[in-house]
């Protein structure tokens, strides 16, 4: 599938913040990749759902294909449902096995946090994708006084304002994205002593970038939130990351 | 300081004309049934016969990114149960509205839930949840069922309305919420964050 797709240099990643749980900021170097320019859409998964991607055990990992046997899953939670099934809006009610599954079927993977944080806020560290002005409605899509506004997700395509450094839209708001780290409330600490990719088994993934139900403060790029791996929430989707092929 | 509270009332959102609905808070009748003992509808006035009323200065959270802390005051749920005597493990409460959602027995006495009448010092008014509404303080509070029309003990989780939503984790999570009364940004208390580390919900809520 021919998924559009923006360079991520090789680099310095700052990462982190001040605030309890996100720090200490830290640098961390990055090896290059790719990374997707929009969220995967309906009508993007629509192929791997006609290709047979839930039918086939090599695109899962042993946990995943338990689970999607074990509850007969054969497409995202809220496929059917109107509000969200646009074929340009994001997918949305897709666990972490689903991400994992649909990656892999690209011939990607989910991004670790630290590099969706590298993707979000490029060289600067910037506290949102676009700068470190908090942002409006024409922005992005969030709960402003922390009261949805849209009650779904929007198209990907909207709010072009709201691109990283790097060229990846919408990073901030609509939907959460998963990310391939376990989730621990340590994690940020233990970058100082190089870790870069949270691989202690938790039942939690991590989630970056917030939703359409979210206010201002969890569309930061340092933001953190966390679901089990099961869970199909419809404020969350995919963002695929490629390794950059080296020649 | 002068506050002003996010408001996402599931069931006004779907249906504006919910808030028609204004429910006397002396003759609203609230039903306790199910896997009980002693079931019992009774009207809202006459549960302090049977009750001691409570209140208190407790903070709640939302799920969206806020939490507020206020003097509520309402009636123990824990004093409810031995009123009741209930023979199951969950607890399932319905809305005037229809909005539902099911919690263990555990879970919410854990968190020392309430029934709350009054917010303070005031009835509850409309967008509150009046007359009565369900409290979680360690929990999200879209477990806690606004305008409170009956809860049945049941044996077996049921998906509730905003879990069909999406939503299904309610664990609060280690992360600073905005503390509408005061305008800070506060991280969960330190038990919430231990109960975080254990996820001690994780599975109940599927």
């Amino acid at each position: 599938m021919n998924l559009s797709r923006v360079k991520i240099p090789a680099g310095i990643a700052i990462v982190g913040s001040d605030i309890p749980y996100e720090g200490p900021p830290c640098q961390v170097e990055v090896a290059g990749f790719e990374m997707m320019e929009h969220c995967v859409t309906n009508k993007e998964y629509s192929q791997f759902i006609q290709a047979g991607g839930y039918e086939s055990p090599d695109l899962w990992s042993s946990s995943g294909w338990k689970w999607r046997q074990t509850f007969n899953i054969s497409h995202p939670a809220f496929w059917l449902d109107p509000q969200y099934n646009g074929s340009a809006q994001p997918v949305t009610g897709v666990s972490f096995h689903e991400a994992n599954a649909f990656a892999k079927w690209v011939g990607g993977r989910l991004p670790t946090e630290i590099e969706w944080e590298r993707a979000a806020r490029g060289e600067d560290g910037r506290e949102f994708p676009w700068g470190n002005e908090p942002p409006d409605m024409s922005m992005a899509n969030f709960s402003p006084d922390f009261v949805p506004v849209d009650l779904s997700a929007v198209e990907v395509t909207q709010h072009p304002r709201n691109v990283s450094p790097f060229g990846c839209f919408q990073m901030a708001g609509n939907v959460f994205e998963w990310c391939s780290d376990y989730f621990h409330i340590d994690t940020p600490q233990r970058r100082i002593a190089g870790v870069k990719l949270e691989d202690r088994a938790s039942p939690r993934r991590v989630l970056k970038g917030g939703a359409w139900v979210t206010g201002i403060s969890r569309l930061r790029c340092a933001a953190r939130w966390s679901y089990s791996s099961e869970f199909r929430d419809n404020i969350v989707g995919i963002r695929v990351a490629f390794d950059t092929l080296r020649t | 300081m002068r506050r002003k509270i996010p408001t996402f009332f599931w069931e006004y959102v779907k249906n504006k004309e919910m808030e028609k609905i204004i429910v006397n808070h002396d003759d609203h009748v609230l039903s306790f049934n199910g896997l009980v003992e002693n079931p019992m509808q009774i009207k809202l006035k006459n549960l302090p016969n049977h009750i001691k009323p409570v209140k208190g200065r407790r903070r709640f959270y939302c799920v969206n990114g806020w939490s507020l802390e206020c003097e509520w005051g309402g009636y123990r749920l824990s004093d409810v149960l031995d009123l009741i005597k209930p023979k199951g493990e969950f607890l399932k409460a319905t809305s005037l509205g229809g909005y539902v959602d099911t919690t263990s027995i555990k879970t919410l006495l854990r968190g020392d839930s309430w029934l709350v009448t009054h917010m303070d010092g005031k009835p509850l008014e409309f967008k509150r949840g009046q007359p009565v509404r369900l409290m979680t303080f360690d929990l999200y509070q879209f477990k806690g069922v606004k305008a409170l029309s009956s809860l049945e003990v049941v044996n077996t989780y049921e998906k509730g309305t905003w879990a069909s939503v999406g939503y299904t984790d309610a664990t609060i999570q280690p992360y600073p919420h905005k503390a509408i009364d005061t305008g800070e940004d506060l991280m969960p208390e330190d038990h919430l964050i231990e109960l975080f580390k254990e996820s001690l919900i994780h599975g109940e809520s599927k």
